[in-house]
């Protein structure tokens, strides 16, 4: 199953909702990104989510709130969320903000279908 | 003694959200002329856009203004943007400068605007002046040229 809206597209493997992020997250379209990907994680059954954040080139602090939001809402809704594969300019403003102590992040270069089994 | 200056951008928008893509596009683009690492020119952009956006979400936050950015090359590699608006102003700047303070109650936004300023550029300054400016001055020096 494949779900694409401007910016997020959903795929269900192995149970798990994957959201694949694209475009640059900043401040104008980060609240665009938001509502696209909660309506899909409060829509799905599924308990874990992805969000695959590889093909995400440029991400400034907006992001860094954005992701915290679906880390908020992720535990509220009692669901696991983990964040693939950010780019090496992701992770820098990641670590710098401390999240990559907070968020469960994994580079896999086995492919989305492995990191989901993983992460079921 | 102030090294020459040897080009010099002047840009001026307005705080429309849609404009923070077309700032770090814009002013990157006009740093290129120095050949930055590609590391050193992703690091302007997101300054520039963490700047930007503050002018749009505080200077401005019911109305828009204008937004005044000078980008400035010297000799040496050395990168100078002025980032400036007529907005409402910054009360205390040392406690807009510090890591995770916010003024959003919503959740959704970090409050590492500053931060991120000041860990991809050299220098950062900040002055304001309540109900009449805030300026924010970004500094870095390249890396030499390899050749």
């Amino acid at each position: 199953m494949l779900n694409q809206n401007k910016y997020v597209t959903a795929e269900m493997s192995n149970s798990v909702l994957i959201l694949h992020i694209r475009g640059e997250i900043d401040h104008h379209i980060a609240p665009d990104i938001r509502k696209e990907a909660d309506d899909f994680i409060l829509r799905s059954p599924a308990a874990s989510v992805i969000l695959d954040l590889s093909d995400i080139e440029f991400m400034d602090s907006s992001g860094l709130g954005l992701l915290m939001g679906r880390k908020a809402l992720s535990d509220r809704l009692g669901k696991k969320l983990l964040i693939l594969n950010p780019t090496a300019r992701i992770s820098k403003i990641l670590d710098l903000a401390g999240l990559n102590k907070i968020l469960n992040i994994e580079y896999k270069n086995g492919g989305i279908n492995h990191a989901a089994s993983m992460h079921q | 003694m102030q090294r020459p200056c040897i080009n010099k951008l002047k840009l001026t928008l307005p705080s429309l959200s849609v404009n923070e893509s077309a700032a770090r596009a814009i002013v990157s683009a006009f740093c290129a002329q120095f050949n930055p690492t590609f590391e050193e020119l992703a690091d302007i952009k997101c300054a520039v856009s963490e700047a930007v956006t503050n002018c749009i979400v505080h200077a401005y936050p019911d109305t828009v203004g204008e937004i005044y950015i000078a980008v400035k090359l010297y000799d040496g590699r050395i990168i100078k943007i002025e980032i400036k608006d007529k907005g409402r102003g910054i009360e205390d700047t040392a406690l807009a400068r510090t890591p995770l303070f916010t003024t959003d109650k919503s959740g959704e936004r970090s409050g590492m605007g500053f931060s991120v300023m000041e860990s991809f550029m050299d220098k950062v300054t900040l002055t304001s002046a309540v109900g009449r400016y805030t300026k924010v001055v970004l500094t870095k020096t390249l890396s030499p040229l390899e050749v």
